[in-house]
């Protein structure tokens, strides 16, 4: 029986992204890699919960005199969770590799924020599952015409035969690249 | 008094499923620590007969034997057991329904309680939009069961996982008083609380084989016999007693969870129409 059995691997961290899923390599080792396929990392949320609003330390000693006008501001920090994910229950991270999405600025190694909780409406870009496997692409859906478009010349798209379906993962929101 | 009991469906593998999907639709199973037992069997991998908690390397000799007998074995995918990741997809799963009602208790890493009074939707309505939430939020499918205690939620949960008809909401309070009666009859009480073989084995010398039987039987009297397996009100069948509708608060996945994010929430921002 071609049976699969993966040995334990426990959840790999990497340094503020929260726990990464387990996305084994041995199971897709034997395939050739797809143009682009992410790779989900997961766990926005627990990014949020740990980060989430420690109380606010007073850098000055109490003022026995005219109080700093700063004081007032200082819990105004930015919040990249709230700011990045509106709802953090439905959001993921996944890790592109591939370059077929590099026209709209999607490069390989690029982190992509996913929001499952949004529409796939026509002209967002997706994380789209064909064949089993996921991959990136813009979603042209106008006219009964469904197809997913590649950024880029030497990619075709991916159009939708009749009766095949098309599952969309969830909606990319925002790239975040190294520089 | 209408109380939603929410469960995930074959949660361990479902998790699975939703990050690798070329897994969707396939007999998938998850492995306890050190891959010794089966502890999640994706719905195919239930209809192979694989059992919970049976030995991984039993379950593969037999298919294997049936592989022989019969010339291709069904494809079973072994996976080893992922907490990390399924305590995070606990998580979001209880946030999202937490918006559903301010009123919610976390029963186990995938189900939880929530009370649903007071909402302006029938309760039906209500469980059929949190079901689609989750799904289209996580990816993960659940079934949800509705009555008028935590009892017989957790029965009516139970029928909507068994029959696909009542499309993952099942609501005892559309049913009369017969069908009820026609639906608990066949169900043993150890298959509603699984893994509770031996409070299954108490109930019985109780005389307490079915669903049926439990509604029936006098809460006192269950309490007094199985107060020790009972200890968080697990059964109190009729409604007649308090603390079946009421939701344990503080919850048990409360010390696990961060100070600031969590139940707290529910409480302060509750957002009972939800409308994702």
């Amino acid at each position: 029986m071609p049976e699969r059995v993966i040995r334990p691997n426990p959840a790999r961290l990497e340094p503020g992204l929260g726990v990464i899923a387990n996305r084994v390599h041995s199971l897709t080792a034997s395939k050739p890699p797809a143009a682009t396929t992410a790779e989900p990392l997961g766990a926005l949320c627990s990014l949020a919960t740990r980060s989430h609003r420690p109380l606010t330390r007073l850098r000055w000693p109490v003022q026995a005199g005219f109080p700093s006008p700063a004081e007032d501001d200082q819990d105004a920090a930015i919040d990249l969770n709230e700011l990045l994910a509106p709802h953090p229950e439905a959001c993921f991270l996944l890790r592109v590799r591939g370059c077929s999405m590099v026209d709209a600025g999607i490069d390989d190694g690029d982190l992509l924020l996913v929001d499952r909780a949004l529409e796939p409406s026509h002209g967002r870009i997706v994380i789209a599952v064909v064949d089993g496997e996921f991959t990136v692409k813009r979603l042209h859906r106008q006219a009964q015409v469904v197809r997913l478009e590649a950024a880029h010349a030497q990619y075709p798209a991916i159009e939708l035969k009749d009766g095949q379906e098309l599952q969309v993962w969830g909606v990319v929101t925002r790239v975040i690249k190294s520089v | 008094m209408p109380v939603a009991l929410v469960d995930c469906n074959s949660f361990y593998a479902s998790c699975e499923q939703v990050f690798q999907p070329r897994l969707q639709g396939r007999a998938v199973v998850v492995l306890s620590n050190n891959d010794g037992c089966v502890v999640a069997r994706s719905r195919e991998a239930k209809a192979l007969g694989i059992k919970m908690g049976e030995p991984w390397f039993q379950v593969r000799r037999r298919l294997q034997g049936q592989g022989q007998g019969q010339g291709q074995a069904e494809e079973v995918t072994a996976l080893s057991s992922n907490y990390a990741l399924y305590a995070d997809m606990s998580n979001r799963v209880m946030r999202i329904l937490g918006r559903f009602s301010p009123r919610q208790e976390v029963y186990s890493i995938d189900e939880s309680f929530l009370e649903l009074d007071g909402l302006p939707e029938p309760p039906e309505v209500i469980g059929q939009r949190i079901r689609s939430t989750v799904l289209r939020w996580t990816g993960l499918p659940v079934c949800v069961g509705i009555g008028p205690t935590k009892t017989l939620a957790k029965l009516a949960n139970h029928l909507a996982k068994q029959d696909p008809a009542w499309a993952g909401v099942c609501d005892l309070a559309v049913l009369d008083a017969g069908e009820v009666k026609r639906l608990l009859a066949p169900v043993p009480v150890g298959e509603v609380w699984g893994g509770g073989q031996r409070l299954a084995h108490r109930l019985g010398a109780l005389g307490i084989l079915t669903a049926l039987d439990l509604r029936r039987a006098p809460s006192k009297r269950i309490r007094q016999h199985a107060s020790v397996m009972l200890g968080r009100n697990r059964l109190e069948p009729r409604g007649a007693d308090r603390s079946d509708h009421q939701l344990h608060q503080p919850r048990r996945r409360e010390a696990a969870r961060p100070a600031g994010r969590g139940c707290g929430d529910h409480g302060r921002d509750p957002q009972p129409c939800l409308s994702p």
